[in-house]
């Protein structure tokens, strides 16, 4: 591996470094709240990735000048990604509006939003319904 | 591109394949504009037939074995959005049509009896949601069309798990869950995209897959010059 490599693909290694730690977020906070930062995180370095993937070398913004004239000379940047990544976006802002409101009523519901103690309501509450069926059916279960 | 054909008027039946889609996503915003309780379960069953019929017309168009291209806004496919049905295609359309016609006459006792009153006309909204992201990842032949046809599907699918929380409040942490999950495997997809872009610099599946055929799958050389001036414009 020369640095050359290691230089001419520093888009990608930022952009691994990015989303890992974003999706060690959401695996290692128990905090929802904070799951859905993480997992922004996540979505935020793939859009980077894209923009990056669109970069001409020297290129300006793709938009055509105004004032008329020959413009066969100007070097754009590849403007595919950014419209992609602005759909992606739209998709990772329904997600997180999706993500909190579903916290919002956890939080009605279980009064908590702490992942270690909705798993302990939640195995009571398995364990009420199991015993319950257990004695529908006549013993324990 | 320099291709351009001549304007010809085109009829319904030319535009079959994007109405497969654009039934039920039409019809999920009106279900709650009417806002009716009443008309939610027959306006998205009429919805689902339409889809069924709409499925089976495309179905006997390709049985043949010729394949369907539709380009939407009339662009061309390389740049341009294109849905593609052939035979395969068509019959998985059938199929996710058919399933979701057959299922919403027995969602009709099982919603008014888990889901108040209140909510009927958002489930039917979100089950045409769903309906629809299912037939556009089936129908269109864009990569990155998939992904935002599989957002469409899986985030409606979210929404319906959440609404089982009436009946048992574990359902809204398992939605959580799902929606974690589901978005993770979807960025995935995003980022393969990526990579699929940014070493063939095109998104039409079959332009895609002509390219790997062309150039092989030893992308070593080459990927590094595609992604930085990625534009491979087809002369």
């Amino acid at each position: 591996m020369s640095w050359d490599f290691i230089n001419g693909h520093l888009n990608y290694w930022l952009f691994t470094v990015l989303m890992m730690i974003g999706l060690y977020i959401v695996v290692a906070r128990g905090n929802l709240v904070k799951k859905i930062v993480g997992l922004n995180m996540f979505q935020t370095a793939v859009f980077m990735f894209y923009i990056s993937l669109g970069k001409v070398t020297g290129g300006t913004a793709p938009i055509l000048p105004v004032h008329g004239g020959d413009h066969g000379d100007i070097i754009y940047s590849n403007p595919l990604p950014h419209v992609l990544i602005l759909t992606a976006i739209v998709v990772g802002i329904a997600t997180t509006s999706l993500g909190l409101a579903l916290i919002v009523r956890i939080r009605e519901e279980f009064h908590t939003i702490e992942e270690d103690e909705l798993l302990r309501i939640e195995t009571d509450l398995s364990r009420a319904e199991n015993r319950q069926h257990g004695q529908a059916m006549g013993g324990r279960a | 591109m320099a291709s351009e054909t001549a304007h010809v008027a085109r009829t319904l039946a030319d535009h079959l394949p994007i109405l497969q889609v654009v039934v039920p996503l039409i019809a999920a915003p009106l279900v709650v504009f009417v806002g009716s309780r009443r008309l939610a379960w027959p306006m998205a069953f009429a919805a689902s037939l339409v889809t069924v019929f709409i499925a089976i017309t495309i179905l006997l168009q390709v049985l043949g074995g010729e394949t369907i291209s539709y380009h939407i806004g009339g662009w061309a496919p390389p740049l341009g959005i294109e849905y593609r049905i052939d035979a395969a295609n068509a019959f998985v359309l059938l199929l996710v049509s058919v399933i979701g016609a057959v299922v919403l006459p027995f969602a009709y006792n099982s919603v008014k009896s888990e889901i108040p009153a209140r909510q009927h006309t958002l489930f039917y909204t979100m089950y045409l949601l769903c309906l629809a992201g299912l037939l556009g990842v089936v129908a269109t032949g864009d990569a990155f069309n998939v992904f935002v046809f599989l957002e469409i599907s899986s985030l409606s699918t979210y929404v319906l798990v959440s609404m089982g929380s009436y009946r048992d409040k574990r359902a809204l942490k398992a939605a959580y869950d799902y929606l974690i999950m589901g978005t993770i495997g979807a960025t995935f997809f995003v980022i393969g995209i990526g990579f699929l872009y940014a070493a063939t610099g095109t998104l039409n599946m079959a332009d895609i897959a002509n390219y790997i055929s062309a150039h092989g799958t030893d992308q070593s050389g080459d990927l590094r010059a595609n992604a930085v001036c990625i534009y491979r414009f087809p002369a």
